[in-house]
C-alpha cells in the first residue's frame, strides 16, 4: 500500500483503512509485562513494513518525507483507531532526527536503519540527580582514552532503560571549558558491563523509570554526534523534537472531554449548572487546542522546523489535561477515589492519567521553563536574571 | 487545656510518630502499633472528660492531636475515633474505652425480639474497620426509631478496600446478627449521629489542614535545598509565586477549619460546610503546587511528598466534596433569603439552618 503524502485527505483515507485492518483487536500487554515488549516491537515492525515508521524522515533515509500537516493527520487517525502505544518514540522521534540533522554520512548509515525497523531501541540519558531543569550542569564525565571514551556518572528518570539497546547521552568532555561549551552528545551501548540500572518507582505505580549508573563505560569515538564539544547544540535539537508540536494529540483530549460528558450523564449531573460550566470550559479548551496545533503544523510546514510555539503547545496541553482529570474526579465525588469504578464511562486508568497529567507539567521541560522560553523567544522579553 | 499544655500535647504526638517511623503504605500492623502507643500515653482519650475515664481536654485539643497525625501521615483511625465515634459515644452516655474504634455510616436496620437486638445492613468504605475492635453506627428500626449502635467488629463481615492513599476503607456488613456484646441506645434528631456526614466532613477538614501545613513546610525546605542554575530554586520568582500561593491556601483553609472546630465539639452547619469546601479546594491547589515545586523527585514513591498529597486527594472526596457542600450551603443561603445573608456572614454565634 502506498500512502499519498501530498494530499492530506487521501492520506487520511489510506491510513485509516490500513489501521482498520492492522490494529490488533485486543490491547497489547503493557510493555513492562511478560511478552509486552515483544508484542510492541512486533507492532513497530508492522508499521515499518508498511512504510509508516519515520513518517517525517527524508525519503533518502527510509522515511516518507511527510510534512507536519501529514504527521498530524497520521496521529489523529492513530489515536482514533486506539492503536498500541509507541515503543520506538525515542528512536523515531528524537535520536533518529537528531542523527539526520547532526550526524555524519557514516553515522546515518550505521544508526538509522535499525531505528526504523525497531531492531534497536533507545533511551535518553540527559537528566541527572543534580541536573534537571539546569541540564547544562551535567556531570557525567567522558574522557578520551585511545579511540574510545571512558564514561562515568549517573543518569536519572530514564524511561525504557531496562529494554534499550542504546542510550543517547549528554556528557561532559571538557570540565575546563565553559558550562555549555564542554559538552558532547554520544551514543552509549546499554550492554556495557559498567552499566547498572535501578528501577525508580513512581507514586502512581507506573513502571519504566530508572536510574542508570555508568562506571567506566566505553563508547567508541565514532559514536560522538556533532563533534566533541558541540553537545549542547545537538541536545537542543533533540529537545526541540521532544517538545514536539502536539501533532494529533488533540484527538486524545477531545475524547477525554467526550468521556467527561458521558460521565456527567451517567451520574445524572448533566443539568447541574456547575457541571455544565466545567464541561463547556474543558470543551472550549480542547477546541482551541485543536485549532492551535493545526495552525502550528501548517506554519511549521512553511518554515520546515518546529518553532518556539512548541513551548506554548506543551504548556497549554499539560495544564488542560490536568484540568480535564480534575473535573473528572470532581464529578465522581466520593466515588472518585475508589480504585474500581461501577460507571461504564469511566476509563480503568482514570487515576493513573490524573497523576500523569501532573507529571506532564514537569517533564519535557517544566512549565516554568516553557514560560521563560515563550517570554524570550515569542514575546522578545529580556532574559530572566 | 492551656496554650503550653496544647503545645506539649502536639510535641508528644509528633515525637511518638517520628520515633515509630511508620512507613508507607499504612498497614494494619502499623495502625495497631500506633494505637497502642497512643493509648499508653492517654492520647486516644483526649477530649473525653477525666470523670468519664478519659484524659480530659476539649474537642479542640482532640482536633490538635488529629491534625498532627495527619501532618505526619500517621496510620490509624484517630480522626474517626477522636472526632466522631467518641463524641457520639459520650453524647449517648457511654464511656469510651481505649480500644480502637471507628464508625460506619451506612444503611443499618435494628430488629428487636425477646432474644434481644438483631442488626442487618451494610456500610461501604468504613475507615480502618479491619483494625477497629468496635464499630459505632446509626441504625433504624421498622417503626422509624433511630438508634446509636456499638458493635464488636468480630460480629460483622469485613471486606477490605482502600482509598487512593492506601488507607483501609473496608465494606462492613451484617445479616441478622444477634448482638451479644453490643450497646444500643435510642436517639433522636438532636443527636449528632443524625448528622454523621457533617461530623465526618469536619474531621476530614481537620486532617486536611494538618497535612496542608506539612506540605507547605516540606515545599519550603525543598526549594531552599534544591540547587539549579547555581542557586536554590527558592530564589526564582516562579517558585516563590507557587510557594506564596501554597501558603495562601494553607492559611485560608486553616482559618475556615478553626471556625468549624468548637470547644465543645458542637456542629455549626454553615462553618462545617465552609470548612470542608475551603479545605477541599486548598487540598487540590496545594497538592498541585507542591508537586510542581518538587519536580520529578516529588513524583517518586521514595520521596515523602506523595504520602501527604495522596491523603489530601482522598480526604477532600470523603464525606462530600466541594461540589456537594457548595450545593448544600447554597441551598441554605437561598432559603434564608436576601435579608438573611449579611447576618449569616457576620454573625459570630452559631447558625441554624433550615
Amino acid at each position: 500500500m502506498t500512502f499519498p503524502v501530498d494530499e492530506p485527505e487521501a492520506f487520511r483515507d489510506t491510513v485509516r483503512a490500513w489501521l482498520r485492518t492492522h490494529v490488533p483487536d485486543e490491547p497489547l500487554p503493557p510493555v513492562y509485562e511478560d511478552r509486552g515488549l515483544e508484542a510492541h516491537r512486533a507492532w513497530e515492525k508492522e508499521l515499518y513494513e508498511a512504510g509508516l515508521a519515520g513518517l517525517d524522515w527524508p525519503e533518502e533515509y527510509g522515511g516518507l518525507g511527510a510534512g507536519y500537516r501529514i504527521q498530524a493527520v497520521f496521529q489523529e487517525e492513530y489515536v482514533a483507531a486506539d492503536a498500541p502505544t509507541r515503543l520506538n518514540r525515542l528512536g523515531l522521534g528524537l535520536v533518529g532526527p537528531t542523527i539526520i540533522a547532526h550526524g555524519t554520512p557514516e553515522q546515518r548509515r550505521r544508526w538509522l536503519q535499525p531505528i526504523l525497523s525497531a531492531d534497536e531501541l533507545w533511551c535518553q540519558g540527559f537528566t541527572e540527580p543534580e541536573a534537571g531543569s539546569d541540564l547544562a550542569s551535567v556531570r557525567t564525565r567522558a574522557e578520551r582514552d585511545g579511540d574510545a571514551y571512558a564514561i562515568s556518572g549517573t543518569k536519572v528518570w530514564t524511561s525504557l532503560a531496562t529494554y534499550a539497546d542504546w542510550m543517547f547521552a549528554l556528557v561532559r568532555t571538557d570540565p575546563e571549558a565553559s558550562k555549555h561549551g564542554g559538552l558532547t552528545f554520544v551514543l552509549i551501548p546499554m550492554d556495557d558491563p559498567g552499566i547498572t540500572i535501578s528501577p525508580i518507582r513512581q507514586l502512581h505505580g507506573e513502571p519504566g523509570f530508572a536510574e542508570v549508573r555508568l562506571e567506566d563505560v566505553r563508547a567508541p569515538a565514532e559514536n560522538v554526534v556533532g563533534g566533541e564539544g558541540n553537545g549542547w547544540s545537538v541536545a537542543m535539537t533533540a529537545l526541540s523534537f521532544e517538545r514536539g508540536t502536539g501533532l494529533g494529540s488533540h484527538v486524545r483530549f477531545s475524547r477525554d472531554v467526550e468521556m467527561l460528558v458521558e460521565l456527567a450523564k451517567e451520574l445524572g449531573r448533566a443539568s447541574d449548572p456547575a457541571v455544565r460550566d466545567a464541561l463547556t470550559a474543558r470543551f472550549v479548551e480542547t477546541e482551541v487546542f485543536r485549532a492551535y496545533v493545526q495552525e502550528v503544523a501548517s506554519r511549521a510546514d512553511e518554515t520546515g522546523e518546529p518553532g518556539p510555539e512548541a513551548s506554548v503547545t506543551k504548556l497549554y496541553w499539560s495544564e488542560m489535561e490536568s484540568r480535564i482529570f480534575e473535573t473528572a474526579l470532581e464529578l465522581l465525588g466520593a466515588d472518585a477515589e475508589r480504585l474500581e469504578h461501577p460507571y461504564a464511562s469511566v476509563p480503568a486508568d482514570l487515576h493513573r492519567r490524573y497523576w500523569h497529567a501532573r507529571a506532564a507539567k514537569i517533564f519535557a521541560g517544566t512549565n516554568e521553563v516553557q514560560r521563560n522560553l515563550i517570554a524570550r523567544r515569542l514575546l522578545g522579553l529580556p532574559r530572566y536574571s | 487545656m492551656s496554650g503550653t499544655e496544647r503545645e506539649l500535647l502536639v510535641e508528644t504526638v509528633e515525637g511518638l510518630l517520628h520515633g515509630a517511623g511508620f512507613g508507607d503504605p499504612p498497614t494494619e500492623g502499623a495502625a495497631q502499633q500506633a494505637w497502642k502507643l497512643f493509648a499508653e500515653y492517654g492520647l486516644t482519650l483526649v477530649g473525653v472528660p477525666e470523670d468519664r475515664n478519659g484524659s480530659g481536654g476539649t474537642f479542640e485539643d482532640a482536633s490538635a492531636v488529629v491534625r498532627v497525625v495527619a501532618a505526619e501521615a500517621g496510620p490509624g483511625a484517630f480522626a474517626e475515633a477522636l472526632l466522631v465515634a467518641q463524641p457520639f459515644q459520650m453524647r449517648t452516655g457511654w464511656v469510651p474505652s481505649d480500644a480502637p474504634v471507628t464508625f460506619a455510616d451506612g444503611t443499618w436496620r435494628l430488629d428487636r425480639d425477646s432474644a434481644g437486638f438483631t442488626l442487618s445492613g451494610h456500610a461501604r468504605r468504613v475507615p480502618w474497620a479491619r483494625v477497629a475492635e468496635r464499630i459505632v453506627m446509626p441504625a433504624s428500626d421498622d417503626a422509624g426509631q433511630r438508634y446509636l449502635v456499638e458493635v464488636p467488629t468480630s460480629e460483622l463481615d469485613v471486606v477490605h478496600g482502600t482509598n487512593v492513599a492506601d488507607e483501609p476503607r473496608d465494606d462492613v456488613a451484617a445479616e441478622g446478627v444477634i448482638l451479644r456484646d453490643g450497646r444500643v441506645r435510642e436517639i433522636d434528631d438532636r443527636h449528632p449521629a443524625a448528622d454523621v456526614e457533617m461530623w465526618g466532613a469536619r474531621a476530614r477538614s481537620v486532617q486536611i489542614s494538618g497535612a496542608l501545613g506539612a506540605v507547605l513546610e516540606m515545599t519550603v525546605r525543598y526549594a531552599g535545598e534544591r540547587v539549579q542554575f547555581g542557586r536554590p530554586i527558592a530564589r526564582f520568582q516562579a517558585v516563590q509565586q507557587h510557594i506564596a500561593a501554597l501558603a495562601g491556601e494553607v492559611v485560608a483553609a486553616r482559618a475556615a477549619v478553626s471556625a468549624a472546630v468548637t470547644d465543645d465539639g458542637e456542629i455549626d452547619p454553615v462553618s462545617t460546610a465552609a470548612a470542608k469546601i475551603r479545605a477541599g479546594i486548598a487540598a487540590s491547589n496545594a497538592a498541585a503546587l507542591a508537586h510542581q515545586v518538587h519536580g520529578a523527585i516529588g513524583f517518586t514513591q521514595e520521596h515523602r511528598l506523595h504520602r501527604l498529597t495522596r491523603r489530601l486527594w482522598s480526604w477532600r472526596e470523603e464525606f462530600g466534596n466541594e461540589l456537594y457542600w457548595s450545593r448544600r450551603l447554597g441551598e441554605w443561603i437561598v432559603e434564608r433569603g436576601a435579608d438573611g445573608l449579611w447576618p449569616l456572614i457576620t454573625s459570630t454565634s452559631r447558625s441554624v439552618v433550615p
